[in-house]
């Protein structure tokens, strides 16, 4: 199970990310968190916990995985069986390729 | 407008299967018009408002009206369809046929709408069908119908979104400011896509507000899609296969920094 020490813990372990984020519940609402998605296009974890379902469940292909870029960040929202996991990677020092690398091998690490 | 254009174009969403005939239609002014389908995509319209496809077509590419006179002749002796025989004696090319075409028939709609549709009645076709050359979707018509109440060229818009989908997707060009579509795809977006698309765009946008020139991306089973922003334009952009939504990833990452497209004012 997750708590906030595992995501500090991952996020130190990974330079670049600018926040971690693990969501369960329905609605969809914040259960613990490491840093913030300042670098992304919401203010709060909370407003990704309000976009999440939308993008994930209700486009027009259900995606277990979302990828956004900004610029100057790599959010990727990350649908596991008990929830979904927010990674924030700031992109001043990594490209947008490794970014989802790093984003993709932190988010494998919450709620398998 | 007294009908709204998209409560006609819901209408004209929904003609009796195979779709082949031609809807009816009675303005309030109690003037009249048509819609011609062919399987459920557009063919021609014309409202009386409207002007002759001939004077159209004699304004945008210098054919006289006696040209023209002659190949509606040639037409009534040989049995064959007026815009075929256009292209086949040289005075248009296919794309300047499906260009001309094609304004004349959201000119006439717009026109039709923007008078009020009092009476709309499907008259199934009795042979096998019109000419299926040139016909656009009910998507693609309405969403030119929209640009040219907008002021911008639709065929510029469609041009743009398709630098996107390579013809490879579906997709759709929207304006969040004012939760209009201005392009639909060549690839064919059904009404209820349109439809659904269009909501769940707006609802995203004011969820999340992408930057200009940010994208985001999301892939499921056998397919995925594509949002990417220019200002206030939104694209999108549905693939039906792994290797297609690989490849219109690509295509955005690489193009979206130099894509460009019109805004309206």
């Amino acid at each position: 199970m997750n708590d906030s020490l595992d995501l500090d813990r991952l996020r130190r372990e990974t330079p670049h990310c600018a926040g971690i984020a693990w969501f369960a519940g329905s609605p969809l609402g914040l259960v613990a968190a490491s840093g913030e998605p300042a670098a992304a296009a919401w203010p709060s974890w909370d407003e990704v916990a309000k976009a999440a379902p939308a993008l994930l469940h209700d486009g027009p292909v259900a995606s277990p995985e979302v990828l956004l870029r900004l610029p100057a960040a790599m959010l990727l929202l990350a649908e596991r069986p008990t929830g979904v996991v927010a990674v924030v990677v700031e992109l001043t020092h990594v490209g947008a390729g490794m970014a989802v690398v790093e984003a993709r091998m932190m988010a494998s690490q919450v709620g398998a | 407008m007294k009908t709204g254009l998209f409560a006609m174009f819901e209408r004209l969403a929904a003609p009796p299967p195979p779709g082949t005939g031609a809807w009816r239609i009675r303005t309030e002014d109690g003037r009249g018009g048509v819609v011609l389908m062919e399987a459920g995509r557009v063919c021609w319209a014309h409202h009386d408002h409207c002007g002759r496809l001939s004077d159209e077509i004699e304004r945008r590419y210098g054919i006289s009206h006696t040209a023209i006179h002659d190949v509606i002749q040639a037409c009534r002796e040989t049995h064959q369809p007026f815009r075929t025989l256009l292209v086949e004696q040289g005075y248009l090319t296919w794309p300047q046929l499906a260009s001309v075409l094609g304004e004349h028939t959201c000119r006439s709609i717009v026109s039709a709408a923007r008078s009020g549709v009092r009476e709309c009645e499907w008259i199934p076709h009795q042979g096998g069908g019109y000419a299926p050359v040139a016909t656009i979707s009910l998507p693609q018509a309405a969403c030119r119908c929209v640009a040219l109440i907008k002021g911008l060229p639709a065929e510029a818009l469609e041009a743009s979104l398709e630098t996107m989908l390579a013809g490879e997707a579906a997709g759709l060009l929207i304006h969040v400011d004012s939760r209009l579509p201005f392009a639909a795809s060549a690839m064919p977006v059904t009404w209820q896509e349109l439809h659904a698309w269009l909501t769940w765009v707006v609802r995203i946008d004011g969820l999340c507000r992408l930057p200009s020139r940010g994208y985001v991306t999301g892939r499921g089973r056998g397919g995925g899609w594509a949002m990417w922003r220019a200002d206030a334009m939104v694209g999108l952009a549905v693939t039906t296969s792994d290797d297609a939504q690989r490849r219109l990833l690509l295509r955005v990452t690489s193009a979206l920094a130099d894509w460009t497209v019109d805004q309206p004012a």
